[in-house]
């Protein structure tokens, strides 16, 4: 069975994942990890976000992804202990120091990081006889190439389907580093390549439009069933960074895919999970390498793509049945007006909210405070870690 | 067998590296330094998308100017591999010449956008261990230390 993999930044969020249909979650830790702006877990987020997985017969990867400088090695070895200790299932590694450590002094798994830019056989053999048991592929390739490795290595191979994709070869990028001498191999990467650029010839202006390196999000909506029919062990979904709203929504749509393609061998309208996506999407899409090198399509150019999306207002808590009131944490403003169930085993459902109550035992029109704790009508059962979604534009 | 240690370190760990080597070590020590290389032909790409010809492909004259940093370019590449970036600046290692003399094996100058005459003039002076800004006058180039003496950062804003 293919393994549905999303990123978490939080514990919340990797709760979120896991109940909205992930087979496993990868997380940073505190150390070693290259989202050093994430939240990143302690050891005790970690221990419980393991238990929690793991009673659900999910697992738990922790990036330990950087390329460290002669100082920072210092506790490499006390930080993996600690990770064994806490039973993750793997950690995601791309320096030869991490991984051999691992390997030689510790049982934790590795998984090869994307940051290894590996596309080619031998690079996938190489580190399977090192002991690494699984490798994600550098997000630089066609489907043909995935399937033709996938099909001829004894490695897991692990495959991105949906996020934030590098400009450059992962891992290969110094844009960062030297101007704004943020180390993006180390966590620091300040998105230099999807700033706009002046392009000049021999010193004079070549044109107006500002030139930009900046790629579109990769989103693999059609090309989920060919990488499960080529026998890819694992789908990745990017973003240690998002929301909690935009987990559940792109691991639920994934999920989906991947259910109705293996119970029935086809997907019967693609335009519904299109559609799931763009409650989530906040930045263009397209299909990266997929079908070649990219073309004008893939690239963004003269304008930032990020919108605000503000339809998210609440998360269910509670629900009693008995009132029909579910405790809601609020999570962005909304009124007296058409709301919608958002819930991971379920098609959404939408009911107009006619009486909410604050947390002083007040009746409100207009939920504004975030993070409170309301009493929302819902005219039906709805569970803990269920979103309410505002119907508006 | 050797091995090219990495650009983006200090000095200070390019000797502790170099003492605990088991190789021969390699340093790129002058010339325009990478900071990206992508697969995407991107100038081909920009081009399309101005509905334009692609003339700049594997022209060595283009340079991208970013708007906040207008005291550097930073020279732009495109040939069948992808897409280079480089630092306009041009790197150089003379304040740290004869501490790398001690610890390196091989000093590499890198001559991408400059010429044979250039390296005959740039490499007698790391053998001197001198730089001799009049000879190199001519190139009008701007030096930098790259991470040298300046480690980069983890976090925060610096620069952004």
């Amino acid at each position: 069975m293919i393994e549905l993999l999303a990123s978490a930044g939080d514990l919340e969020k990797l709760k979120i994942a896991i109940i909205y249909g992930a087979d496993a979650v990868f997380v940073g830790g505190k150390s070693f990890s290259l989202r050093a702006n994430a939240s990143n877990f302690t050891k005790e987020d970690l221990i419980e976000g393991v238990k929690f997985a793991h009673e659900r017969g999910k697992k738990v990867y922790v990036t330990t992804n950087v390329i460290p400088h002669q100082k920072d090695k210092e506790g490499l070895l006390d930080y993996l202990k600690t990770l064994e200790e806490a039973q993750v299932d793997a950690i995601i590694a791309a320096s030869p120091l991490i991984i051999n450590t691992a390997l030689k002094y510790t049982n934790l798994e590795v998984h090869i990081s994307t940051q290894q830019s590996a596309i080619n056989i031998p690079t996938v053999n190489y580190w399977y006889n090192k002991g690494a048991t699984r490798v994600v592929l550098g997000r630089d390739i066609n489907l043909d190439d995935i399937e033709h490795i996938t099909k001829n290595v004894e490695a897991e191979i692990e495959v991105f389907i949906h996020g934030g994709m590098c400009a450059g070869f992962s891992g290969r990028c110094a844009l960062s580093n030297h101007l704004t001498n943020r180390d993006a191999n180390r966590g620091g990467c300040a998105h230099t390549c999807r700033w706009f650029f002046e392009l000049q010839k021999e010193g004079e202006k070549v044109t107006d439009t500002p030139f930009s390196m900046g790629s579109k999000d990769l989103s693999a909506v059609k090309e989920v069933t060919r990488l499960i029919d080529a026998g890819v062990a694992s789908l990745k979904i990017e973003g240690r960074m998002k929301s909690l709203h935009y987990i559940a929504t792109v691991v639920n749509t994934y999920r989906r895919i991947i259910d109705e393609y293996t119970q029935t061998g086809r997907i019967e309208n693609y335009a519904l999970y299109e559609g799931m996506l763009k409650h989530a999407e906040n930045r263009l899409t397209s299909h990266g390498f997929f079908y070649g090198l990219p073309t004008k399509d893939q690239q963004l150019y003269e304008r930032r793509s990020e919108r605000v999306i503000q339809n998210f207002v609440g998360l269910i808590v509670d629900y009693d049945e008995k009132t029909g009131y579910a405790t809601v944490e609020t999570k962005n403003v909304f009124t007296l007006e058409e709301l919608e169930i958002f819930t991971p085993n379920a098609m959404s459902k939408t009911f107009m909210n006619t009486s909410m109550i604050n947390s002083k035992g007040e009746t409100i029109d207009r939920a504004f405070r975030a993070s409170e704790h309301i009493q929302v009508h819902i005219p039906f059962k709805v569970q803990p870690f269920d979103m309410i979604r505002a119907k508006r534009a | 067998m050797g091995s090219f240690v990495a650009k983006e370190i200090t000095l200070e760990d390019i000797i502790e590296i170099a003492c605990l080597k088991k190789y021969q070590l390699f340093y790129f020590g002058h010339g325009h330094m990478s900071m990206f290389y992508s697969k995407r032909q991107m100038l081909d790409t920009f081009s399309d998308y101005q509905n334009k010809p692609n003339t700049l492909h594997k022209d060595k004259s283009l340079t991208l100017k970013e708007f906040k940093r207008v005291n550097e370019t930073y020279p732009v590449l495109e040939d069948e591999a992808g897409t280079h970036v480089f630092r306009g600046a041009v790197f150089n290692s003379f304040k740290a010449i004869n501490e790398l003399k001690r610890h390196v094996d091989y000093f590499v100058v890198d001559t991408l956008f400059l010429d044979d005459d250039y390296a005959i003039k740039v490499i007698p002076m790391y053998q001197k261990g001198s730089l001799d800004e009049t000879v190199l006058e001519s190139y009008k180039q701007v030096f930098h230390y790259g991470f040298l003496f300046d480690e980069s950062t983890i976090k925060g804003d610096r620069n952004d």
